[in-house]
């Protein structure tokens, strides 16, 4: 006891120096746990975003293809994989779709987009889509239907209603290009260019017949319960859900852009945790070391009274032990302020914009805790602080006691 | 008949500072001290006094010659041994006190028994009782801030007297006081030593200090000269 009560109070010789060394601290891990909670809830949104509006946390289509993100090769029909999918606890809905590239049509202009066959029951389930409805509604009885994004129904200059017309490439042999006439039932605007702008969805069984493959999908997208179990679950039923001709993708597998950009991200937040680490580790260190060089005299007199090497040890290491407390729990403390204000009033950043190019993604990101990595790098930067007292605490520990005695 | 042992044994100890200049601080030097002594190192500066009490104390290690107390060597001890054989065996009184300045004057006598391990009431009853001894109750809970330069080296002689050591090893214990603190600092060692029976060994320049030593060795150039 007596030792922390020394401890303590030789942190106070120098109240102004240790205050801005637990300061040093406190802001240090702040800045990383605030740094953990924006670039993982960008992350968050990213993934919830992608999944949402087009991906799935999971897909089932074929094996042997090269893009996984619109598949060349179609899956013939939706069993038995959608059976399969369904009957698996884990999985919260399915939603079967057709993409392919065609021509939109209306009275005054035409564009050439991304045709997605949907399910519309099945798509309200798993599809972001039909929550950013502008004008309208996302589909209804008619298989007539077809629903556009904001801009490319200005594009087209459609109003609801109005004819559209859409056209594609038949796949059946001896068919060449065939058309089908939708009403323009929905307007959707997520502010995202390509999907306002290069999107139309219309319903499965038509875009099937425009296609010439009546019953195939290029894929099944499935719901988790879990998010965070779309690689183990991919892996897991690969071959019992998939079967021989197709098996079960994750999102990252399917959209390996957003892994590229997370792993960017994830490897950005380790050299900036190293960078904030080692200022913070230098600064331990200088305070400690000048502490030590201040007390040089004090240690000698303290061997001499009869003190073993390991007590002037662990002396040094109780001050860092203090210092490192003090200053994480600062941290924690700070982190979690600045992350709560952030989370409700929201943070505007102009890289929301940037990916609002490739998919709907809000500007403002609210900031959530993400406590489990705050601890580790609480834990991390606490270690650094031990790490940064042991040289002076060895120096300590091995200094001659009558040369200490004469330092001044 | 059994040869009773010296307290303190030095035999032929010499101590060698190497640099660019090597110098000789003690030249084969060999003296006892029996039990219950009152003795004076005497000499002026730099005659190599402070130097055989810090080797005395284990604090520095001769370049030849050994230091056996009670028989024993302390030669052969390591860092840690040396460490406890000084926290029982031995009391240390400095020149410029060297008090721990965070501590109050009652934790400074205390510390030693906590290096010892004592349990905290114990520790407590000997601090009080020691502090008791200079006179210095009423100042137990005082920073040595707050302390004259003659009441800090009362609460350095408490320190060094806590434990009951062997013997208190005193370098220049009077010099930064004046002359009234010294005598009656002095006074009060003496009477340690008489009531207690602790083995005092000091060193000391000043005429009057050494006036009060029972016994005196005085020391130039790092050679035992004469003893009074």
């Amino acid at each position: 006891m007596i030792l922390l009560i020394y401890a303590w109070r030789n942190l106070l010789r120098n109240g102004r120096r240790t205050l801005l060394t637990i300061g040093s601290i406190s802001a240090g891990l702040a800045a990383v746990m605030f740094g953990q909670s924006l670039l993982k809830s960008f992350q968050g949104q990213m993934i919830d975003k992608a999944t949402g509006a087009m991906l799935g946390h999971v897909q089932v289509q074929r094996k042997e293809l090269v893009d996984r993100k619109v598949p060349e090769q179609l899956l013939p029909s939706q069993e038995p994989w959608r059976t399969r999918l369904q009957a698996d606890p884990e999985v919260k809905a399915v939603a079967p779709r057709l993409l392919f590239t065609g021509l939109v049509y209306s009275a005054g202009a035409s564009r050439g987009v991304l045709i997605v066959g949907i399910e519309p029951d099945a798509e309200k389930q798993i599809s972001i889509i039909p929550d950013y409805m502008r004008e309208g509604r996302y589909f209804g009885k008619s298989n007539r239907d077809i629903v556009l994004g904001a801009q490319l129904a200005r594009d087209l200059d459609a109003r609801l209603g109005e004819r559209i017309v859409v056209m594609a490439q038949s796949r059946k042999k001896g068919e060449g290009m065939n058309s089908e006439l939708f009403r323009l039932a929905g307007i959707y605007k997520t502010d995202s260019t390509s999907y306002d702008g290069q999107i139309a969805y219309i319903p499965l069984e038509v875009a099937q017949r425009i296609r010439g493959r009546e019953g195939a999908v290029s894929y099944i997208a499935a719901k988790l319960g879990n998010p965070g179990r779309a690689e183990i679950f991919s892996q897991k039923h690969f071959e019992a859900i998939g079967g021989e001709t197709a098996g079960v993708y994750s999102y990252g597998e399917v959209g390996s852009a957003i892994v590229g950009i997370k792993k960017f991200q994830d490897a950005l937040l380790i050299v900036i945790l190293i960078v904030i680490f080692s200022i913070v580790g230098l600064g331990i260190l200088n305070t400690i070391s000048m502490s030590y060089f201040e007390r040089i005299r004090e240690f000698g007199v303290i061997r001499a009274l009869g003190a073993r090497p390991a007590t002037l040890y662990r002396l040094l290491l109780a001050e860092a032990i203090l210092l490192g407390l003090l200053g994480t729990i600062g941290g924690l403390l700070l982190g979690w302020l600045a992350i709560g204000f952030f989370g409700s009033v929201g943070l505007a950043l102009p890289l929301g914009k940037a990916m609002s190019y490739f998919m709907p993604f809000d500007e403002v990101i609210y900031m959530r805790p993400q406590w489990a990595m705050h601890l580790w790098s609480a834990l991390g930067l606490f270690a650094v602080c031990l790490a940064a007292a042991v040289g002076p605490a060895v120096r300590g520990a091995r200094l001659v006691i009558s040369d200490a005695l004469r330092h001044v | 008949m059994n040869k009773v042992e010296p307290l303190i044994k030095v035999k032929s100890v010499s101590k060698v500072y190497e640099g660019a200049l090597d110098v000789s601080a003690l030249r084969s030097v060999s003296l006892e001290i029996s039990r219950g002594e009152f003795t004076a190192l005497a000499g002026p500066s730099g005659s190599g006094k402070s130097t055989l009490l810090n080797i005395i104390g284990t604090l520095d290690i001769p370049t030849k010659g050994e230091v056996l107390y009670e028989g024993r060597h302390v030669s052969a001890l390591n860092e840690s041994e040396l460490a406890d054989f000084r926290l029982c065996s031995l009391g240390f009184i400095f020149q410029a006190y060297n008090l721990i300045p965070v501590l109050t004057a009652f934790e400074n006598v205390e510390y030693v028994l906590s290096l010892q391990g004592i349990p905290s009431a114990e520790r407590r009853e000997r601090a009080y009782e020691a502090l008791g001894w200079v006179g210095l109750t009423p100042e137990a809970d005082r920073r040595p801030d707050l302390l004259s330069g003659g009441q800090q080296q009362r609460v350095a002689v408490a320190r060094a007297l806590v434990h009951r050591p062997m013997v208190v090893l005193a370098d220049e214990p009077t010099a930064n006081l004046d002359s009234k603190t010294a005598d009656s600092l002095l006074e009060l060692m003496a009477r340690l030593n008489e009531e207690r029976g602790a083995t005092f060994l000091f060193s000391s320049h000043d005429p009057r200090v050494l006036k009060s030593a029972r016994r005196v060795i005085e020391i130039r150039d790092g050679r035992i000269q004469h003893e009074k």
